[in-house]
């Protein structure tokens, strides 16, 4: 039986099923998006995905993103700060959320006699070959749903036009696009930026890790197993409160003393 | 996306997978192929590459493909043939292809008339036997090149001597009446073989090769427009 908590996100119409990370899995994937390599970032973010939804969902970028976005929340909040002009800005997530959580019509292409239909990519970052990032927006063929299609699994397909596909795929979603303007910057799901943005606003300081971590371990004699249960909210909580009473008691002793 | 819905769709797909009916000019009549699947397409333009070895290996890709997509003697097509097959694994992804109608292409091609496709040469010293090569003996060529020149720099002669090898079938020296069949050699001693004869003996052979060369030009050319055979061809 798991003790983590397990959170609803509703996402395009749909309710998913998340549980709550502990406070180590937060600063692992800390760790890991910090790099450049977006291979890595994109890695780390589907681990984290593997790992939260409790259900096998087959879903795309749009919806992967979505959740991430819903579950960066439940971690640190809706707002996100940047910084243009000099001047600090707090930006909400829901602002992002609510732009890209909308259904869209899916591109369809008829090729001798069978009919496909995409949408978004299920990887959150696109691929150099151009096959597979047609693959991975195959949404149904025949008005079979498939997703999460692979290379073995395209073996038995008949050949495609794929560069005047994609080209039409990403013309068809072209609108789609969000643009933070405070900081000019546009999410698509059609390169980088979706994931680079979710790198962003999941970064955390690894020093602000390492503090709570000493503190709790040394203050309320937490350890592994704990850190391994209680989520990063809870043991910030939890660090905050105990800091908390000690400032209270000193506040009582200097009353006392001076008494 | 379960295993039976997927297996639906693959069965779905497959029964309207396209056959098609080629024709082939060296028969003068069409053969069935299984038209090109996406993994087989892909597998095409992973080879893509500048070297002299790019094309080579995507003629051995290409002969993978036609002899996995047909049940027809492969060894009775030639390398004239192999360029209308390609076209119509092309047209069959896309009907319009570097603005040529493919469908008028294959169709202009049924009135090539082809040259000899087997010949006798006549030299003072020997008396060639040449013919096209076919698709067999054309890979068998082709992958001795792939395998043994792969790190070779000095690449163009050795390509020449093979090109020459594929050709010819059978030598009579004419002053002893000695036949050497080529066919029954391994490649390496065909080529050796073709690398002792005086470059003159081979002039002619030299001319069969291109006219042969030309027709399959002729192949891919519609109108004012012409199409590069190559992995280029399926990038679309």
């Amino acid at each position: 039986m798991s003790y983590n908590f397990v959170y609803n996100i509703d996402v395009l119409g749909k309710t998913y099923q998340a549980r709550e990370i502990s406070f180590i899995e937060y600063r692992n994937l800390v760790k890991n998006i910090s790099t450049s390599d977006v291979n890595t970032i994109s890695n780390a973010f589907e681990t984290l995905l593997d790992a939260i939804l409790l259900t096998d969902y087959k879903i795309n970028l749009q919806q992967k993103f979505l959740i991430l976005l819903k579950y960066r929340e439940l971690i640190l909040g809706k707002n996100i700060e940047f910084v243009a002009n000099n001047v600090k800005i707090s930006y909400s997530i829901d602002t992002i959320f609510d732009f890209f959580n909308v259904e869209v019509i899916p591109f369809e292409y008829e090729c001798n006699d069978n009919i496909y239909k995409f949408l978004f990519p299920t990887k959150l970052t696109p691929n150099t070959d151009v096959f597979l990032n047609v693959v991975y927006c195959i949404s149904s063929i025949n008005d079979y749903e498939v997703t999460n299609l692979t290379k073995k699994g395209i073996e038995n397909f008949p050949a495609l036009p794929v560069v005047d596909i994609y080209k039409r795929i990403t013309e068809h979603f072209a609108a789609f696009i969000y643009n933070i303007k405070h900081i000019d910057y546009t999410i698509s799901f059609f390169n980088t930026s979706a994931l680079l943005l979710l790198k962003a606003i999941f970064s955390y300081s690894l020093q602000n890790f390492y503090d709570i971590e000493y503190s709790l371990r040394r203050c309320l004699n937490f350890n592994a197993a704990d850190f391994n249960q209680y989520s990063y909210p809870e043991c910030n909580l939890m660090l905050k409160l105990y800091m908390k009473e000690m400032a209270d008691k000193e506040n009582s002793s200097k009353v006392e003393s001076s008494v | 996306m379960n295993d039976r819905t997927f297996a639906d769709i693959i069965s779905d797909l497959k029964k309207s997978e396209e056959r098609l009916n080629v024709y082939i000019p060296s028969l003068s009549s069409e053969v069935e192929f299984k038209a090109l699947t996406l993994l087989q397409q892909k597998n095409i333009i992973d080879i893509l590459s500048n070297n002299l070895f790019g094309v080579i290996e995507f003629y051995s890709v290409i002969h993978n493909i036609i002899k996995s997509s047909t049940t027809h003697d492969i060894s009775t097509l030639n390398t004239i043939d192999r360029i209308n097959i390609i076209l119509a694994f092309v047209k069959n992804i896309s009907p319009v292809c570097n603005d040529i109608n493919m469908a008028e292409l294959l169709e202009k091609n049924k009135t090539i008339t082809l040259p000899e496709l087997k010949k006798t040469i006549t030299t003072d010293k020997f008396v060639l036997e040449i013919s096209t090569p076919n698709l067999t003996t054309d890979i068998k060529f082709n992958n001795y090149i792939v395998n043994n020149y792969k790190n070779e720099k000095a690449l163009l002669g050795k390509l020449l001597i093979n090109e020459v090898s594929k050709f010819v079938n059978k030598i009579t020296v004419s002053d002893t009446g000695q036949v050497i069949d080529l066919t029954e050699l391994s490649v390496k001693n065909a080529i050796l073989v073709i690398e002792a004869i005086d470059t003159k003996q081979l002039k002619e052979v030299f001319g069969y090769i291109t006219t042969i060369r030309d027709t399959e030009a002729l192949l891919v050319k519609y109108e004012d427009k012409r199409l590069e055979i190559g992995p280029e061809l399926f990038i679309m």
